[in-house]
């Protein structure tokens, strides 16, 4: 056993061992790191995005080649602090339906492409087990999500419980995925703590 | 049977915890076989044209670097080894550019990689998907400076990348846990400038992908930390996700048990 003198490595481990506390229960130490943890990010966020973009647009784009136009998003951008004045709170959704607006015509102007190749792709031919059974689970699954179909039909109901069953296979691989996925996000922690903080070697 | 049902949280995880020190302080060594996805995101990596020039975005914060951290390296490495020029750049994830930087300066050390000739870092951009788009127009423009904060315009190799496009970019490499994330990349950079796209996923995400790589939207995939350990195998350089297989298969096995255990519970007081 090494112990570490990295101040930044007993800074993480501590912070590691505060947050898991809470898999005990609900705690000050755990509270303290929880906001210790926003208040940095939140500070972290505004300052990277200060300085990276915001004073590079305004000092570059608008004062050094007099692109003034940039000056209107900026106004946009600030008036969702109207927000924070009752009388004028009205104000604050003219950026947000514009980002809304802006939002759903960019996506409806690129993300088909992505979907059809999806849906085009799901056409495949029936020449292997494996094929046969993703044709019947798309098809399935889709009547599973025919609300409109009244599912007391027989053969409609039967179809859709098919198509439950495969959302639920999926789900459970999700599900699957999800719980390694966890547990390898505690392994790196823990390598931290044992090996990075405690010099343990393995 | 019905204490099974009712088993403190807490006892689990004190259980798991044990399994996963004990497995990194003894790891047993078991063996890792090689899939068919592992061999196709290698081969597309592998088979880019000589002197080709990839971008490789770390899309995730410290929050995913556990399984993605080792993705980025073997990314790094790979296209280190074949002599690409490297870009490194990421939207949105503040730390993602910032995470990889030591992990790709010891990487390029050990090619003798000069940054700004051969590789850069242009650090985490503002945007999301409108970053992507302004990208494909003009990188310059959008990206600006480099890590640094210098102009991106005083770095040879970014006269090779005026912008994103098939022209430029022989592919990029994009490593994913969240939105926005590898699909955004698709749907505005790659699907429309049919520039390829190989990415590296969190366990997590595996399932939701993988029909993109079997649309062949996606060339490769390495899929979780077992993904990454077997890409670790072919590209010669095993690393942290080859000593995490271990940990990560006894747990699989502990959970396995769990649930059994628990739908033994479960079935035994539903008959009552």
């Amino acid at each position: 056993m090494n112990l570490s003198t990295n101040p930044g490595i007993w800074a993480q481990a501590i912070c590691i061992l505060a947050v898991y506390t809470y898999l005990y229960k609900d705690n000050p130490i755990w509270r303290f790191a929880e906001t210790t943890y926003l208040g940095l990010a939140t500070a972290y966020w505004f300052v990277f995005y200060f300085h990276n973009y915001i004073v590079v647009f305004v000092k570059d784009n608008v004062m050094q080649n007099g692109e003034w136009h940039y000056i209107l998003a900026i106004i946009l951008g600030l008036m969702i602090f109207f927000r924070y004045v009752p009388s004028l709170a009205w104000l604050a959704r003219y950026p947000m339906s514009f980002w809304v607006g802006f939002g759903t015509g960019y996506v409806l102007g690129f993300a088909p492409a992505v979907w059809l190749t999806q849906v085009r792709t799901s056409f495949i031919a029936l020449n292997s087990v494996e094929n046969v059974l993703i044709v019947i689970g798309i098809l399935a699954t889709l009547t599973y999500f025919f609300f409109t179909i009244a599912k007391e039909n027989p053969v409609v109901g039967g179809i859709a419980e098919v198509g439950k069953w495969y959302i639920m296979i999926a789900l459970g691989s999700a599900f699957g995925n999800t719980v390694l996925y966890r547990w390898n996000l505690f392994l790196s922690r823990a390598n931290t703590i044992i090996v990075d903080w405690l010099g343990v070697t393995p | 049977m019905e204490k099974l049902m009712k088993i403190d949280r807490r006892i689990i995880y004190i259980i798991g915890v044990c399994v996963v020190v004990f497995t990194m302080l003894y790891p047993i060594g078991l063996p890792v076989k090689i899939s068919d996805l592992a061999r196709q995101t290698y081969a597309a990596v592998e088979n880019l044209p000589d002197g080709s020039l990839v971008i490789i975005s770390p899309m995730y914060d410290a929050g995913a670097m556990g399984e993605l951290h080792p993705m980025f390296t073997v990314f790094f490495y790979h296209a280190a080894k074949r002599g690409y020029k490297i870009v490194v750049v990421n939207t949105s994830w503040v730390q993602g550019p910032q995470l990889v930087h030591p992990i790709a300066e010891e990487i390029a050390k050990e090619f003798g990689l000069v940054y700004g000739e051969d590789w850069i870092n242009l650090g985490s951009k503002p945007g999301g998907s409108v970053f992507l788009q302004a990208a494909v127009t003009d990188l310059w423009g959008a990206a600006l400076t480099d890590y640094t904060n210098r102009p991106i315009a005083s770095f040879p190799i970014m006269n090779r990348v005026p912008k994103i496009t098939a022209e430029f970019v022989n592919a990029c490499l994009v490593l994913d846990c969240g939105t926005p994330g590898a699909p955004t990349w698709l749907t505005y950079v790659n699907e429309p400038e049919n520039i390829p796209l190989i990415v590296g996923e969190i366990q997590m995400s595996v399932p939701e992908n993988m029909p993109y790589v079997a649309s062949g939207q996606y060339k490769g995939m390495i899929a979780g930390s077992r993904g990454c350990a077997e890409y670790e195998l072919l590209v010669g350089r095993p690393g942290k996700a080859i000593k995490a297989q271990d940990t990560m298969s006894s747990i699989a096995l502990l959970i396995t048990l769990f649930i059994v255990l628990g739908n033994i519970g479960y079935l035994t007081t539903k008959k009552k």
